[in-house]
């Protein structure tokens, strides 16, 4: 219930401002049409690296968002006041639950402007997709939020970030990108789901305990 | 003591080393398919074991540390994540040269030489961002983390590389099958414990350097008082 | 010596020479900096016990 209340209270906090929001969206389409001038791609080679292009996108995205999520909380000493009156995990689920719906968010928005850039139709295999985007998301997510806590106190949080990020999501990038391309190109493959689940599991356990460490100090 | 430990396991690995060149260059037969350039395993096989030694030694560190905030288990994560980044170097460079010469090209996103990649740069990371952190206790704890973090990692990048990478052109996995002639097995087994010795030696000197930047830590913090 | 033996000698020289520069490299880097961790130790020391008198 605490994990709620605080997913709860990042999305409001992030709704008055929608700052993340804004620039992942506008950095997402920024991207692609950055792609569009580097590579000056045919159909097929353009679906030959959909699912790549999109989850690069994603991943990019997803690491502006992760970025503010324990960040936030340091003006003011909130993190100190949230560790002494909840529990280490649920601070960590809630804001983890906040990251991923936002994420989300810039991955559905995003898409139909990817589609609509690159002529690619993407409705025939929107709930397959949806599945991986949940689940890809969620490691994205999940990942990002641990390194976030990680690196809240650290010089140069915002470059030190990706370069610990991007690494450790590369498995679930590798699995996600394979099977959005399956997707795209009309041949559902989901075969890796099990990868992204196990991805999923791992993390989620490993962060659950380990946050206790990272955040009573 | 702790000198004469580091010196007696460099000196023994450097005596090992040298025998094990003349076996190497002078002793065992040419391999009949790849000419000389074959004998560049025996340096590039043991390397990967040693890194990998050596990075199991830092998650076990990294735990130890977390249980019982001893900073010595701390001291001796970062040794051995160094000193593995280090050999894990050693590998790759050695793994692109041969792959020069057998395939034509430096390097081949195979499935094994993308995956030992990806722990270099794990690990990479990992040194990245202890310097950064300023509080020692914290830098500990969240290293630790991080080393945890980067070990679960490696099972599944090896799966999701298995899983997709079909391009796999890196020879079989020779030590597990058999396929290694006998005659080849003592300068590949005695290439290991060189490198481990002298991985050790090189820990050695590493956490001899944490503990002395403990002290100055703490001198400072009293000349600071005083 | 046929040219292929040779260009692999040469590259068999390439592969030792890289995995020895690592590692000299790095234990280069590793007296250095104990040298400086010393340096820096022994003169705290002395600046403490000055401090003391």
């Amino acid at each position: 219930m605490a994990a709620l209340a605080i997913a709860g209270k990042d999305l409001r906090t992030e709704w008055r401002t929608r700052e993340s929001l804004n620039s992942a969206v506008s950095f997402a389409l920024v991207i692609l049409v950055l792609f569009s001038f580097a590579f000056d791609l045919d159909r097929e080679e353009r679906l030959a690296i959909s699912g790549g292009l999109l989850w690069l996108v994603y991943a990019f995205a997803g690491a502006l968002i992760v970025n503010r999520s324990f960040a936030r909380e340091v003006p003011n000493d909130c993190l100190e006041v949230l560790t002494s009156s909840v529990r280490g995990w649920s601070i960590f689920l809630g804001k983890s639950v906040a990251c991923f719906v936002l994420l989300l968010l810039v991955e559905l928005i995003s898409l139909p402007i990817f589609g609509l850039f690159y002529n690619i139709r993407w409705t025939g295999s929107f709930f397959a997709l949806a599945l991986v985007m949940a689940l890809s998301t969620w490691g994205i997510t999940v990942v990002g939020t641990a390194l976030s806590a990680i690196t809240v106190n650290v010089r140069l949080r915002e470059l030190m970030l990706p370069v610990l990020l991007y690494p450790l999501m590369i498995p679930l990038l590798i699995g996600a990108m394979e099977m959005t391309t399956g997707l795209l190109n009309g041949n559902a493959v989901l075969s890796d789901i099990r990868l992204l689940i196990v991805y999923d599991v791992m993390f989620t356990a490993i962060s659950l305990y380990l946050i206790e460490f990272i955040l009573v100090i | 003591m702790r000198e004469k430990i580091i010196y007696s396991l460099g000196i023994l690995g450097t005596i090992l080393l040298v025998y094990n060149f003349y076996n190497i260059f002078l002793v065992i037969p040419i391999d009949a398919l790849q000419g000389a350039i074959y004998r560049i395993i025996f340096i590039h096989v043991p390397a990967a074991i040693t890194a990998f030694s050596f990075y199991g030694v830092a998650v076990v560190a990294s735990i130890a540390f977390l249980v019982r905030k001893n900073f010595w288990w701390d001291s001796l994560a970062v040794s051995a994540v160094e000193v593995g980044t280090m050999f894990t170097l050693v590998n790759l460079a050695t793994g692109s040269i041969w792959g020069r010469v057998e395939w034509g090209i430096w390097w081949a996103w195979d499935a094994r030489m993308t995956s030992q990649l990806m722990c270099f740069l794990l690990y990479l990371g990992y040194l990245l961002m202890r310097p950064a952190i300023a509080e020692p206790q914290q830098r500990g704890i969240m290293s630790a983390v991080l080393a945890i973090f980067a070990a679960a990692d490696i099972p599944i990048v090896v799966m999701a590389i298995r899983l997709h990478n079909v391009r796999t052109q890196h020879p079989g996995p020779v030590l597990e099958t058999g396929g290694l002639a006998p005659v080849y097995w003592p300068p590949f087994l005695i290439g290991i414990v060189c490198f481990l010795l002298l991985g050790s030696a090189m820990i050695l000197v590493r956490l001899h350097q944490e503990s002395s930047h403990r002290e100055i830590d703490s001198l400072r913090r009293e000349l600071h008082a005083i | 010596m046929s040219p292929v033996d040779i260009t692999n000698l040469h590259f068999l020289f390439f592969g030792y020479s890289a995995a020895w520069i690592v590692m000299i490299g790095f234990v280069f880097l590793l007296v250095t900096r104990s040298r400086r961790i010393d340096r820096e130790l022994s003169r705290l020391k002395s600046l403490v016990e000055d401090k003391e008198k």
